[in-house]
């Protein structure tokens, strides 16, 4: 095995993210017309298989939450229903069209239902690395 | 799920750069303790408003007054112990 070479754009450090809970954790905004939402804290997670926000979320952005594709989500604690509608995610510099999936709850902390960047609309978007130790996050962008 | 979609646009720079959440960050930091179990908007460091409801929070403070602030939550230490999967 020969050893491979990547190269990233961005750097975050999310150390002071996650002083409050153990996770990686970026700054997002989701924008939807010409409605966005303040700066969220969203969880970095390749084992969700999509990005998952609370319902909030899409109340402040002015969806209609009814509307959106029905998609029920299995966790290991249960199930949850959400709906799926595409918005603009920015992330630091950049931004980029994504399906999200809005759960039925409002953002809970002890709820599966927390908002979570997941491999479609974020891994699909970006070539990620993660070094724990140092609390950075590497970010390469899929420009096409 | 195991649903793969292709969904979206590419990346592209935002029209916008993000702020800088930093001096956010280290203000709710330094005072997690008083603010555990609820809801914060900070903004440049300040405390807009805090609620143990993040739709009271929204209530409070107009959209458009602070767009750029960050909402977060501050976990109870219960909360912060527990394992998320």
């Amino acid at each position: 095995m020969s050893p491979q070479t990547l190269s990233f754009a961005v750097v975050f450090e999310y150390g002071r993210l996650a002083r409050l809970a153990r996770g990686v954790f970026v700054p997002v905004t989701l924008t939807a017309g010409s409605a966005s939402t303040h700066i969220v804290q969203a969880r970095v997670d390749s084992g969700s298989s999509f990005c998952v926000f609370g319902r909030q979320w899409a109340d402040v952005l002015g969806l209609d939450w009814e509307a959106g594709e029905p998609l029920m989500i299995s966790t290991a604690a249960g199930t949850f229903y959400a709906r799926m509608h595409e918005v603009i995610i920015r992330l630091l510099a950049f931004e980029w069209s994504g399906w999200v999936a809005f759960a039925e709850w409002d953002t809970l902390p002890s709820s599966p239902a927390r908002d979570v960047l997941g491999l479609n609309g974020f891994f699909d978007h970006f070539l990620v690395a993660i070094d724990e130790g140092a609390e950075m996050i590497y970010l390469e962008p899929r420009f096409s | 799920m195991t649903t793969r979609t292709s969904s979206g646009s590419p990346v592209r720079k935002a029209a916008r750069p993000m702020r800088d959440t930093s001096r956010d960050w280290d203000w709710i930091n330094d005072h997690a303790d008083e603010l555990r179990g609820q809801w914060v908007m900070v903004w440049e460091g300040r405390l807009i408003a805090r609620d143990k409801s993040i739709r009271r929070l929204f209530k409070e403070v107009a959209q458009e007054a602070y767009p750029e602030a960050l909402v977060t939550y501050v976990p109870t230490v219960e909360e912060a112990r527990r394992v998320v999967l």
